[in-house]
């Protein structure tokens, strides 16, 4: 299947990622198929039907090649970056279509549960480690409120509603959440990071 | 920046990291960021997709459709060639279209913009291209701040009055420029103006009452006349008026220009190099 980076956020080889950013037409194909599947398992839980989702994962990889020579090994892992980049879309998609916060997610039941008991991905790695024990060092309801937020991909207004709670309530759990996050991925404390070029 | 500011950015980032912001509250989070120190704001969108990572499930399948596997394959390969294409020529009169007489449009009715046709001109006139608005390339002639938040993801674009009231906000010397009245009777009742900024290079048509076209058949082209310029007015872009209400259409110059005046011609679909149809609408800067 080629050859792809090696494993980890400082990887000395040349990722997959910068490799399609210098042109590298076997890279694009190598992208697609390594990333395909998480693209569009994304775009399936963050969209109304699955043909709107295979629309999606095509916008997606339009603007995986568009923006991967914004990718940076030392910032994120390459599916963290991609990810970002799939819900990016999907979420200016739903904004466009909508125009008003999404009620509900639809989940396509595609994935099989492989989780541990706090609902989180089994995949290892250096920095879903740091991820999940942020998460995990988080109280349950505000823990929740950021997997309904950011996994289920409901609005803050229906977390809201769901949970009977206020919705600054919400939002602050989600911003707390997502800040505690950033600090674990290596961010520095807000106010003080560096600008993104 | 004092710790209410930061604490309403923070939300506004983490916000747009999980259900997006309005036209209302993007403009607030650009308006926070111009007056902020540095600030990572890619860190909270690459937050949520670590988060959403460590939720997802292990057992994600690894392999797209064979049939949507394809497709995206194939519009790959047409999206490399199409940025392959667009990277400058060496000779720009290669890409330059053979001018068209054939056109119906050739016919004699208001004054034709007229210009000298001199081949060498002509090669500086930067190709003709579609009225897209680059809000990426919006920021690059901005300040360094915002370069750092609108820089690079697929951010959902501004409403055009929106886009439009950000360029007045980022540029108070923005100057407008109503169109004058045509000779066309389909353009009688036109009105509007242009909004332009000297400083950003860029700018918005502002149509009310236009005659819809058919993109088949004829599309409309902005020129920008520079008084200065001794050669052929800047192509500002071919584009379509698709209702007879008011329409908002962004627009840049490809060149350094200082323009003393805007002009719509009717041109073929696809616009020309230089000008061949009527001039339908002038909006002179005052």
């Amino acid at each position: 299947m080629g050859c792809f980076a090696r494993k980890g956020r400082t990887g000395l080889e040349t990722s997959v990622l910068q490799r399609v950013a210098s042109g590298d037409e076997v890279a694009v194909e190598e992208c697609i198929d390594r990333f395909g599947g998480l693209v569009h398992a994304i775009a399936r839980r963050m969209s109304p039907s699955l043909v709107d989702a295979d629309d999606a994962t095509q916008e997606i990889f339009i603007d995986v090649w568009t923006h991967a020579h914004r990718y940076r090994p030392d910032v994120a892992s390459e599916k963290t970056f991609i990810a970002m980049i799939a819900r990016r879309r999907l979420i200016d998609r739903w904004r466009r279509a909508e125009r008003q916060p999404r009620s509900d997610s639809l989940d396509l039941g595609l994935e099989t549960a492989d989780r541990s008991s706090d609902g989180l991905s089994l995949e290892t790695s250096e920095e879903l480690s740091r991820v999940r024990g942020a998460i995990e060092k988080l109280d349950p309801t505000p823990r929740e409120v950021l997997k309904l937020s950011v996994y289920d991909g409901l609005s803050h207004q229906a977390i809201a509603d769901r949970l009977g709670l206020p919705l600054g309530t919400v939002k602050t759990h989600v911003r707390r959440g997502l800040s505690r996050v950033r600090s674990s991925l290596g961010a520095e404390s807000s106010g003080s990071g560096k600008a993104v070029s | 920046m004092n710790p209410r500011d930061l604490e309403r950015l923070e939300q506004l980032l983490a916000d747009r990291a999980t259900e997006g912001l309005g036209d209302v509250e993007l403009l607030e989070l650009r308006g926070l960021l111009m007056r902020s120190d540095a600030v990572d704001a890619d860190g909270w969108l690459i937050a949520a997709a670590a988060v959403d990572r460590a939720f997802a499930s292990d057992a994600t399948p690894s392999t797209l459709a064979p049939s949507l596997r394809s497709r995206i394959g194939r519009q790959s390969r047409e999206h490399f060639r199409a940025v392959r294409a667009r990277r400058p020529q060496a000779h720009p009169s290669e890409s330059a279209p053979t001018p068209d007489d054939s056109s119906d449009l050739a016919t004699s009715r208001a004054p034709r913009l007229t210009l000298p046709r001199d081949s060498a001109s002509a090669s500086t006139v930067p190709s003709r291209a579609s009225l897209r608005f680059d809000f990426i390339g919006w920021a690059v002639a901005a300040a360094a701040i915002l370069v750092a938040f609108i820089g690079w993801l697929p951010e959902t674009e501004p409403e055009p009055h929106v886009a439009l009231a950000l360029l007045k906000e980022l540029d108070p010397d923005t100057t407008e420029s109503s169109w004058g009245s045509s000779d066309f009777e389909s353009f009688r009742n036109v009105s509007g103006k242009v909004v332009w900024s000297e400083r950003h290079q860029r700018g918005f048509m502002v149509i009310r009452g236009g005659p819809v076209n058919d993109p088949r058949v004829l599309q409309y082209q902005l020129w920008i006349v520079d008084a200065k310029r001794d050669e052929n007015p800047v192509d500002g872009g071919v584009f379509d008026v698709t209702s007879s209400g008011e329409q908002i259409i962004p627009f840049h110059s490809r060149l350094p220009v200082e323009p003393s005046a805007f002009a719509l011609t009717e041109e073929k679909p696809g616009g020309v190099v230089v000008s061949k149809g009527p001039l339908v609408l002038v909006a002179a800067v005052e």
